[in-house]
């Protein structure tokens, strides 16, 4: 559903994509390894076109995604969950979560405190007040309210509570039993092998390794070596 | 000597001014948070709405009409400004963009002059709004009284668009975090627009507002636009509503200060602009 082609990125002069090409099937979980700068997150801002790759195409369902603006792109069925989570941090959790909401989203926010019950509790508490983990759970249920087919996820797991990874972890789980499309951004092999269908590795801007992670999982010393000791 | 009765029409006096203050940087703030600039056209909206309010209620005969028109022909093109000209212009370029605000207002008040001439014109209030209420312990022009009670109503409209409807709190979602808020799916360059267009309208209304208190003259848009500038830094940059504190503010302090030492008035601004800075660097209301 989602097709990357031969994209190269920049930032001012900097070149920091070359020419990636990935894909995410309906239903499918791609988990997108790699160093830090390797171009795991400028990938999905330019999926989301926040940075517009100079060349190269993205298509979405057979759309081309250079037509749209960032939001059009959020309209058509992409939900983008940034590493840094960013609520709005003057607005309640209620408004965070309610603000882009879609009504015929698969997932209402009953779903929501479901998977991270945690946050019924907070509802009116404002965004800039979170935890961390709080922050990740704001920021991916407010992201699967505006109904998207394909979840871009980047680094879920990145500095939270063990408690909040395991929450994250089943939510994920869930999802993609229920045939949500996700392209995870992710540091951990382990889980990235563990929750993906394909794995793409990622190194200084270019895809160094594609597979299976059924078969990788047997494997796993293929990817640490391009991952780097202690990922 | 300076009697209470007197004391009473100064501060009234200031409250009406200030309160007019307090719409012009109402509307800066608003259009500063999402576009990040102030907007030099303030001024000039100002005079437009205010030519334009006692063109249409000259011409009809109706206060209200006048208001009206002046709020949405404002509104109007504060949409075009934003839509045709600044939007053209790379976000972030920052002095294009003042330069290019400035220079529209140069524009727009030299159209005023064409249209109108550049002689001085005098708008009375409406017959119900003329001579003064007696609320005990002084007298407060009806006029006045009228402007406060305007300006409240506004602003209390627009603070609850902005506090308590899903627009606001997009709007809210797209000062802080613009890209955020384009990638839940929110049209911020939309958002942006309708800002403009608000906060233009609002320096619309101020400008028809003030026409039959000050009288109309091509140099009104400039003094306000001056003042206004330093009531929102006074303010504090970053939040809406601390301009509205302020406005009120220099109004009664101008007012005042005008029955002791009345060459002094507008020195006064800059002094406590400078005073308030020096205590609060980041304003009456401002966060950092």
């Amino acid at each position: 559903m989602l097709e990357v082609a031969d994209i190269h990125t920049y930032y001012g002069n900097s070149h920091v994509l070359h020419g990636i090409s990935l894909s995410v099937g309906e239903g499918e979980v791609v988990a997108l390894l790699g160093r830090n700068g390797a171009g795991k997150t400028t990938t999905l801002r330019s999926i989301m076109r926040l940075t517009p790759p100079r060349s190269g195409r993205i298509s979405f369902r057979g759309r081309d995604l250079s037509l749209s603006p960032t939001h059009g792109i959020a309209r058509g069925g992409i939900a983008y969950v940034p590493e840094h989570r960013d609520p709005f941090s003057l607005l309640t959790v209620r408004e965070n979560l309610l603000l882009a909401a879609n009504p015929r989203a698969r997932w209402k926010l009953d779903d929501v405190l479901r998977w991270f019950p945690a946050l019924a509790a907070l509802m009116s508490r404002r965004g800039g007040q979170l935890s961390g983990g709080q922050q990740q759970m704001l920021a991916i249920g407010r992201g699967l309210l505006t109904g998207p087919d394909l979840l871009l996820l980047d680094e879920p797991s990145q500095g939270l509570a063990p408690v909040v990874v395991n929450a994250v972890l089943e939510m994920l789980r869930d999802l993609k039993r229920q045939q949500l499309s996700v392209l995870l951004v992710e540091q951990s092999i382990r889980v990235a092998l563990e929750l993906a269908d394909r794995v793409y590795v990622l190194d200084s801007g270019r895809v160094v390794l594609a597979g299976d992670a059924a078969a990788l999982r047997q494997s796993p010393a293929q990817v640490e070596r391009h991952v780097g000791v202690g990922a | 000597m300076i009697t209470s009765a007197l004391l009473g029409v100064q501060v009234a006096n200031g409250l009406a001014v200030g309160a007019l203050y307090a719409l012009m940087a109402f509307g800066l703030s608003i259009i500063k948070g999402l576009l990040n600039v102030p907007n030099f056209a303030h001024g000039a909206l100002f005079l437009v709405g205010a030519y334009v309010a006692w063109a249409v209620s000259g011409g009809s005969g109706s206060f209200w009409l006048g208001l009206l028109a002046a709020a949405a022909a404002t509104a109007l093109l504060g949409m075009a400004i934003e839509r045709l000209l600044v939007r053209r212009l790379h976000r972030g370029a920052y002095l294009f963009q003042l330069l290019l605000l400035f220079g529209t207002a140069l524009v727009m008040e030299q159209t005023v002059i064409a249209i109108w001439g550049g002689l001085g014109r005098s708008m009375s209030p409406p017959p119900w709004l003329t001579g003064a209420v007696d609320l005990g312990f002084s007298p407060f022009p009806r006029y006045l009284l009228f402007i406060v009670v305007a300006a409240a109503v506004v602003i209390a409209a627009v603070w609850a668009l902005i506090e308590r409807t899903w627009i606001g709190a997009r709007i809210r979602a797209g000062i802080e975090r613009p890209e955020m808020a384009q990638s839940l799916g929110i049209d911020v360059e939309a958002l942006v627009t309708a800002a403009f267009a608000l906060g233009a309208g609002l320096a619309g209304l101020a400008g028809a507002l003030a026409a039959p208190l000050t009288g109309l003259s091509v140099t009104m848009g400039t003094d306000m636009l001056a003042i206004a500038l330093v009531v929102v830094v006074l303010g504090g940059l970053g939040s809406i509503y601390g301009g509205v504190l302020a406005g009120l503010l220099v109004g009664v302090v101008q007012s005042l200060a005008a029955l002791w030492v009345p060459q002094a008035s507008t020195v006064v601004i800059y002094a406590a602009m400078i005073l308030v800075l020096a205590v609060r660097p980041q304003g009456l209301l401002g966060e950092r």
